[in-house]
């Protein structure tokens, strides 16, 4: 008996090695490289204008109406992306739409904002370091602490290893004052020294309120924001900009998507619809006279532009070629076991099997084959009907390893 | 009986073991001095930031001590015992021969887990020494896939080691090769946190796989 689960257990073993890497070489097997297409909106033709490369071949220029234009005429038409070369070719347009541009405004009312489907589903180490929000030099130091929140918060001093309990305590007073809840549920944003100011964190406290904290002049600043979504918080990403207009993205768990302005940290909801964490990521762009909001589910591109004050001027879904699709259709039909061990939108490793009936068909050609193999030599099926059932829910994979491990009872036995 | 097969695998690999212990011992004393050099250079600060935020993980040499040891450990064990097809007198001792065979795994498991448990210690202490709580936790959770696939590699090098087979042999090790690799996915923290149970299991399972190739060497069919 278990010589027989032993057997088992190595088919089982080695079809699953099989399958975990088998699956994603027969992918590339089809592999092409697939370019996503650059969407952008023109004022001045008021259109959406699109490059991409026409399933691989020569990269092509052409508006939602296509009409194709050279790579001349499409930078042309997008002076706040392309100006420096319009600078160059002595074409920049002193106005659009009647507004005055010049390059120095183009280059300083530019933010971009990305927020990767990821970094939805992405581990994290709850500590943070707290910068000086008014810094005397130019660039922000590095403090020698890292704080952690719970049900309170703690400031850790990174060369001793050690809490610095004066500091905890001033900075625990200061939240409890402006009536933040302990324990703090999450806390949002940008840990990096890389940036030209520092705007401190978000954090959600038990009654899901969400409390401004920075540190100014060694002092803590702690502010309620009055930011409570209905469908509660999901994620935010800040980023600090000079335009200052923004603190950062909010994403709440019913997919609605607001900027946090500076304005006493309104809400401006954006008019994004469809959108889903769960598989899309996020593009934020500005610039002096529009905003571009992308967003991208790997099947398609829904562009949405709205005027500096986010009324909507126009919207375009394109779909995105996929060679990966064909090679997605027949590694189903080979394997109708898939186990997945990455998943596009997540950082954490998996080891999800699951079930594609799409290759039933070659699963029962496999116990077919099986079958004509024991014929041929002169194996008794009764005696090893189990090879029979997991090559059908298993397939090809399955089948090299029976007759790999092989093996087979025999009548002796 | 079983004592008298517990004392016959101690003489095997008692060397190895003292060997292993004390080649793990090195590899976090130079984690000690590495971190301790990086201190010295960047500063503490930087080098909890560049944990913390950037998803450097600096105790990354130590991935791979687990499955050497695993490897080394089956390697003591079943080497010898293959040369001249010394397993088959197992199997004519008066205890059943599963048991006797499981049993025999069951020592060698037990060092591959002495190892791992010093392992676990020793990264525990070590990171505890110069990181708050919630880093030295994110290592432990990081490494324990690490450490797990030590098991892998003990008992599926001990299933191509006992394989009579070598064509089988070949096709064996290309599968626990890629078994042993599953625990070293990505690149970053905390990435097995989801499904390390699963990673656990498939590796457990490896104890039940090694009874096939063993009665097949018993019987010496190829």
């Amino acid at each position: 008996m278990i010589n027989k689960i032993s057997r088992f257990l190595i088919i089982v073993l080695l079809s699953s090695v099989i399958i975990i890497y088998g699956k994603p070489l027969f992918k590339k097997f089809f592999f092409k490289q697939e370019h996503t297409p650059q969407i952008h909106y023109s004022l001045m033709l008021d259109k959406f204008l699109i490059a991409d490369y026409n399933q691989g071949s020569k990269k092509r220029y052409y508006d939602q109406d296509k009409n194709f234009y050279s790579k001349h005429d499409y930078q042309t038409f997008l002076p706040m992306i392309y100006y420096r070369d319009l600078l160059i070719w002595k074409n920049f347009p002193g106005q659009i739409r009647g507004s005055a541009i010049s390059p120095v405004e183009i280059e300083k009312n530019r933010q971009l904002l990305i927020v990767k489907g990821k970094e939805f589903n992405s581990p994290e180490i709850k500590l943070y370091p707290l910068y000086e929000s008014k810094s005397l030099y130019s660039q922000i130091e590095a403090p020698d602490k890292m704080f952690r929140i719970d049900f309170s918060i703690e400031f850790i001093d990174a060369k001793t290893n050690k809490i610095d309990k004066e500091k905890s305590l001033l900075f625990t007073k200061a939240l409890t004052e402006k009536g933040f809840k302990f324990p703090a549920k999450e806390v949002f944003g940008n840990r990096s020294r890389k940036k030209p100011f520092d705007e401190g964190y978000f954090i959600k406290d038990s009654s899901q309120k969400l409390f401004h904290l920075k540190m100014q002049n060694g002092l803590p600043f702690v502010k309620d924001t009055n930011i409570k979504p209905d469908s509660g918080i999901k994620f935010i990403k800040t980023e600090e900009n000079l335009r200052k207009e923004f603190y950062g993205v909010l994403f709440t768990h019913s997919n609605e998507i607001f900027l946090i302005s500076y304005d006493n940290y309104r809400l401006i909801r954006l008019p994004v619809e469809n959108f889903n964490h769960k598989n899309m990521s996020f593009y934020l762009s500005c610039d002096l006279l529009k905003r571009t909001i992308r967003i991208n589910n790997g099947e398609y591109i829904y562009t949405t532009v709205t005027d500096r004050d986010y009324n909507l001027i126009g919207f375009l879904k394109v779909a995105l070629e996929k060679y990966d699709k064909t090679a997605e259709k027949y590694s189903k039909i080979i394997f109708p076991v898939s186990i997945e061990t990455h998943k596009k939108n997540s950082a954490y490793i998996y080891l999800d099997p699951q079930y594609n009936i799409e290759g039933f068909f070659s699963a029962f050609l496999s116990v077919l084959f099986l079958g004509l193999f024991f014929k041929f030599k002169k194996i008794e099926f009764k005696k090893n009907y189990t090879d029979f059932v997991i090559v059908l829910l298993g397939g090809v994979p399955v089948l090299a390893s029976v007759l790999i491990v092989s093996d087979f009872c025999v009548n002796n036995q | 009986m079983y004592k008298a097969l517990f004392y016959k695998e101690w003489l095997k690999l008692k060397w190895y073991i003292c060997i292993l212990l004390g080649l793990t011992l090195f590899m976090y004393l130079r984690l000690l001095i590495n971190i301790n050099a990086v201190i010295d250079v960047k500063g503490a600060f930087f080098l909890w930031a560049v944990t913390v935020y950037k998803g450097f993980i600096i105790y990354s040499d130590i991935k791979y001590i687990l499955p050497f040891c695993g490897f080394v450990i089956a390697a003591a064990q079943f080497l010898p015992e293959t040369r001249d097809k010394r397993l088959r007198l197992l199997f004519h001792l008066p205890v059943d021969q599963n048991k006797a065979l499981g049993f025999m795994f069951m020592t060698g498991l037990f060092a591959v887990l002495t190892v791992f448990c010093l392992n676990f210690f020793l990264l525990f202490i070590v990171m505890s020494f110069f990181y708050p709580f919630e880093v030295v936790s994110s290592a432990l959770i990081t490494a324990l896939p690490w450490f797990f696939s030590g098991i892998t590699a003990y008992l599926g090098a001990g299933l191509v080691i006992i394989e009579p087979d070598y064509r089988r042999k070949g096709v064996y090790l290309a599968f626990c090769f890629g078994s042993v690799m599953l625990f070293f996915e990505g690149k970053g923290f905390n990435l097995y946190q989801v499904s390390l149970w699963k990673y656990v299991l498939l590796s457990f399972l490896y104890f039940f796989a090694v009874f096939h190739p063993a009665l097949r060497f018993k019987r010496g069919s190829l």
